[in-house]
């Protein structure tokens, strides 16, 4: 680490001047920010998930009929009992769940979807990022509608992407992308063409804006913001470099780091209470499961999202942050119910959504859909949009009303019932 | 934070209060001379910057006849179809997004009526549009085109071309006002809201909510033929007299909307709120009430003519005072272009410019609310500045989205010093009112690298490391991003 070179450099260049950077905690300048509060985190589901396979219809003739190649079997091995009333089983592989599920701290929320749904990946993750049925081209995030409408915190970077790839659930309010490793994310870029002054070009930076000005007006206003900005990349920089997670995670360079990131700021009390991740992709348009449906990449992929999750819950309870979160999985659609000609499962509509988190009220909620309603051939059929589906526009109303504590009209235009999991 | 600070300016501006002194052209003399300082502050605001050889001829010509050469303009369009290619070579379809911007950002860096540009720029600001549809995107150019024409030309003019333009029909629903539900026209009232809340009384204006609703009215009918027309569909419009404003305008059809127009130009709410928009875009956060009266009248007395309003602003003393030079905060367009002006530095691609503008917070021609940008100290805050400290890193290295090339000042002005290499950029990106302080920062930071102090010399690989961090470490001061 160039720690000390860069004290040296700085030292010779600001003649005395001290930075918060150079004292002696490499959090410093971290602490004050906003003390411990209530944070969201919303883990999208890139690609869209399989359902069937995930809570298991152990009692349907007909999905077995469905899937004749990628069925989960029902056998002790390979599915967990939910409980005694619930007649679906959890697949094997979703063990996690079934973990955070037994100790109170998972809702599962049946059947959701969207009026007039759509198969369209594209289509599908717009209404769930406009928290709309149709959104139009224009149309601004959910979460950018919530910052930018409803949120009126002190914290001037209320929330995070943490995502490789920007959300558009922010669209509307500006947030920091810090998942990325492109242009375009929280963090100082620099020439690595010719990096021999790099450092002397960041501390010149740093020390130029920490320079006074006259103290009214437009110079020193952007002075003082440029002086947070130091503080608040360098406390990412080391958030990312620096954690220490207090249980092992099973590492998935898909979703582990990103979910370590979002705990070392979480428990830095980085200003953020909106922290956002998108993962997958579960596109599994081939090859879904092997035959028992127990391996295959679905069960690899949801055992790693699953146990990731529960790691981070776990985590956060370690450091006694576990009362602060709650978690939000969810994915644009769920597959259809018979498998395709190459023991996929094409996109289908109707899927789960998990709320998780020590606030969370477990349970399973609302209903499985009704497979006795599947019409041949089944590899085209999907639960429909209908009385028995709850609106994902719900799950968001719930949140924003019972957690972020503001109106979901406001943010959402419309009044959608809150479910009973907050 | 923002409040504090505005509450600061208002103190300033409340110093003995004299409109006609303040909106008198500016009289240079010994001590306050007309100068390259006050010619490059002229290009700032009124266009996007000097590019460092135009200051010389202003100075000899005087800022009266500067400021008449600026807007002495013809407002002649863009490129409406097919395909343009910029200056740097690149080609893009006009009728798409992307080809629109593109082709825009290219007439700010290169167009021989800058200020045409910029105030197209606030004019789209104003009149902001947005696509609900991908097909839009193909009115884009053209309705920056019925910006540049009537810009600045009279105010009833441009709003009346702004309504009837098919991007802003679209946008604001009313190419559906009017339309019949079970055989009697729907009043959608989009439109009628937003000509009066946003774009000519403000929301104080003091209007209400009928008055929005006969407005409404006289816009009925008013719609788009396919896409890209504007038609007057005489079976939408709603029949009868209408009351604006305490007005009665006559049952007339099409043309009720001009009375309308007519009507809304003679409160005195519109030319009060339109000053002060452009007062606070073009001069300062801070105008106060009489000096903002005055100059609406001013205005209101030459029929809304919006060349003469800009140059008694750009001519005025206010303008070149210290409560002006320096007291404003650039938009993220302004940022970029003024630095890619000053420094000549051509640019390699537009997606990487753009990349740029968008992680600074300015979607050109994708504006998501009506009511335009916030501006002022909004523009500035942490994502913003790393957004604007990392477009210096990538206009000034060596591939990125521009040609930068460290040689071109120090050969063209026979620059021999590091502190001379300093004093030049500092200057050219106008940047001459930097603490004492930060100029020494600069000065030392030619002198070191990581490892330790190593002298700067005029040798290939040391201009090349160190002109480009230098300027990457300018256009990252708090200073650069005010004007």
């Amino acid at each position: 680490m160039a720690h000390s070179r860069r004290d040296f450099l700085v030292g010779s260049m600001a003649a005395g001047a001290t930075l918060p950077w150079m004292q002696s905690s490499l959090w410093g300048r971290a602490a004050p920010m906003m003390s411990a509060g209530r944070k969201l985190v919303v883990l999208q589901v890139d690609g869209g998930w399989d359902y069937f396979n995930q809570i298991v219809p152990v009692h349907s003739p007909i999905y077995y009929a469905a899937r004749p190649d990628v069925a989960v079997t029902d056998s002790p091995s390979s599915t967990l009992p939910i409980s005694a009333s619930v007649p679906e089983k959890w697949a094997s592989f979703a063990s996690a769940w079934r973990d955070l599920y037994d100790r109170g701290d998972l809702a599962v929320i049946n059947n959701v979807g969207s009026p007039e749904p759509n198969q369209s990946h594209f289509e599908s993750q717009a209404k769930w990022y406009a928290g709309e049925a149709n959104p139009d081209d224009s149309a601004d995030g959910w979460l950018g509608k919530y910052l930018s409408r409803a949120y009126k915190g002190p914290s001037t970077l209320p929330a995070i992407d943490t995502s490789a790839t920007a959300t558009g659930a922010f669209d509307g309010a500006r947030v920091p992308l810090i998942g990325s490793t492109q242009t375009g994310r929280f963090a100082f870029e620099m020439d690595t063409a010719s990096s021999r002054d790099n450092l002397v070009s960041l501390a010149a930076m740093e020390i130029a804006a920490s320079v006074g000005r006259a103290p009214l007006g437009p110079a020193a206003y952007t002075a003082n913001a440029m002086g947070r900005t130091f503080g608040l990349v360098q406390l990412l920089q080391n958030a990312v470099n620096f954690y220490q997670p207090r249980v092992t995670y099973p590492y998935d360079a898909t979703i582990t780091p990103y979910l370590q990131r979002i705990a070392a700021l979480v428990t830095k009390d980085f200003p953020a209470h909106v922290y956002y991740l998108r993962t997958g992709t579960f596109d599994h348009h081939s090859q879904v499961a092997n035959k028992g449906g127990t391996t295959g990449i679905f069960a690899t992929g949801l055992q790693a999202l699953s146990g990731n999750v529960k790691a981070f819950l776990d985590d956060m309870k370690a450091q006694n942050r576990g009362t602060e979160i709650v978690v939000l999985i969810f994915s644009e659609f769920s597959r259809r119910l018979g498998q395709n000609g190459a023991q996929g499962v094409d996109h289908g509509h109707g899927g789960v959504a998990y709320l998780a988190g020590e606030p969370v009220v477990g349970g399973y909620f609302g209903k499985y859909p009704d497979l006795s309603k599947a019409t041949q051939p089944y590899a085209e059929w999907y639960p429909d949009f209908d009385k028995d589906s709850t609106d994902f526009r719900s799950i968001y109303a719930t949140i924003l009303d019972r957690w972020l504590n503001v109106s979901s009209q406001t943010v959402l235009g419309a009044q959608f019932a809150n479910l009973p999991i907050l | 934070m923002q409040q504090q600070y505005q509450a600061s300016v208002a103190k300033t501006a409340a110093v003995a209060p004299d409109p006609y002194r303040d909106l008198a052209p500016f009289v240079p003399s010994a001590q306050n001379p007309w100068d390259e300082a006050k010619a490059a502050h002229l290009m700032r605001r009124a266009a996007f910057g000097p590019r460092p050889e135009d200051l010389p001829a202003m100075v000899v010509a005087g800022m009266s006849a500067s400021v008449d050469k600026l807007l002495n303009t013809s407002g002649a369009g863009l490129v409406e179809s097919g395909y343009v290619r910029l200056s740097n070579g690149e080609q893009y379809p006009v009728q798409s997004r992307y080809g629109s911007r593109a082709q825009w950002v290219d007439a700010m860096l290169t167009s021989v009526e800058p200020a045409v540009e910029k105030m197209t720029l606030f004019w789209s600001d104003h009149f902001s549009v947005g696509t609900k549809m991908a097909v839009h995107e193909r009115l884009l150019v053209r309705y920056t085109n019925v910006l540049r024409q009537y810009g600045f030309g009279r105010f009833r003019d441009l709003l009346l071309e702004v309504t009837k333009d098919p991007a802003m029909l679209w946008w604001l629903d009313n190419n559906v006002n009017g339309q019949p539900e079970n055989g009697a026209p729907k009043i959608n009232e989009n439109y009628g809201r937003e000509l009066l809340e946003l774009f000519t009384m403000g929301v104080d204006g003091g209007y209400t909510q009928q008055d929005v609703r006969e407005a409404a009215k006289c816009l009925s009918g008013w719609s788009t033929a396919a896409v890209d027309a504007f038609v007057y569909k005489p079976t939408w419009h709603v029949i009868g007299d209408k009351f604006v404003l305490g007005r009665r305008i006559y049952s007339n059809g099409q043309r009720e909307v001009l009375d309308l127009l007519d009507t809304i130009l003679g409160h005195p709410a519109t030319a009060r709120f339109i000053v002060t928009k452009i007062w606070k875009y073009f001069v300062s956060e801070d105008p106060y009430p009489q000096l903002i009266n005055l100059l609406a009248h001013m205005w209101r007395q030459s029929g809304y003519d919006i060349r003469s309003l800009m140059s008694t602003i750009f001519k005025s003393n206010y303008f070149y005072s210290e409560r002006a030079v320096q007291r404003s905060v650039k938009n993220p367009v302004e940022f970029v272009i003024q630095a890619l002006r000053a420094t000549n530095a051509p640019w390699r691609s537009y997606r990487l410019l753009d990349t740029r503008l968008v992680q600074m917070g300015y979607r050109l021609l994708e504006y998501k609310d009506p009511s335009g940008y916030e501006d002022g100290v909004a523009w500035i805050d942490e994502m913003a500045l790393v957004a604007r400290a990392n477009f210096a890193n990538d206009m000034t290295r060596v591939n990125g989205m521009a040609l930068f090339d460290p040689n071109r000042e120090i050969n063209l002005d026979n620059l021999n010093s590091a502190k001379a290499v300093v004093d030049h950029y500092i200057r050219i990106l106008g940047l001459d009112h930097v603490p004492p302080p930060v100029r020494n920062i600069a000065y030392l930071f030619m002198d070191l690298v990581d490892t330790g102090p190593e002298p700067f010399t005029f040798t290939a690989s040391k201009v090349q490391e160190k002109v480009r961090g230098l300027v990457h470490l300018l256009l990252s001061l708090p200073e650069a991003s005010i004007h």
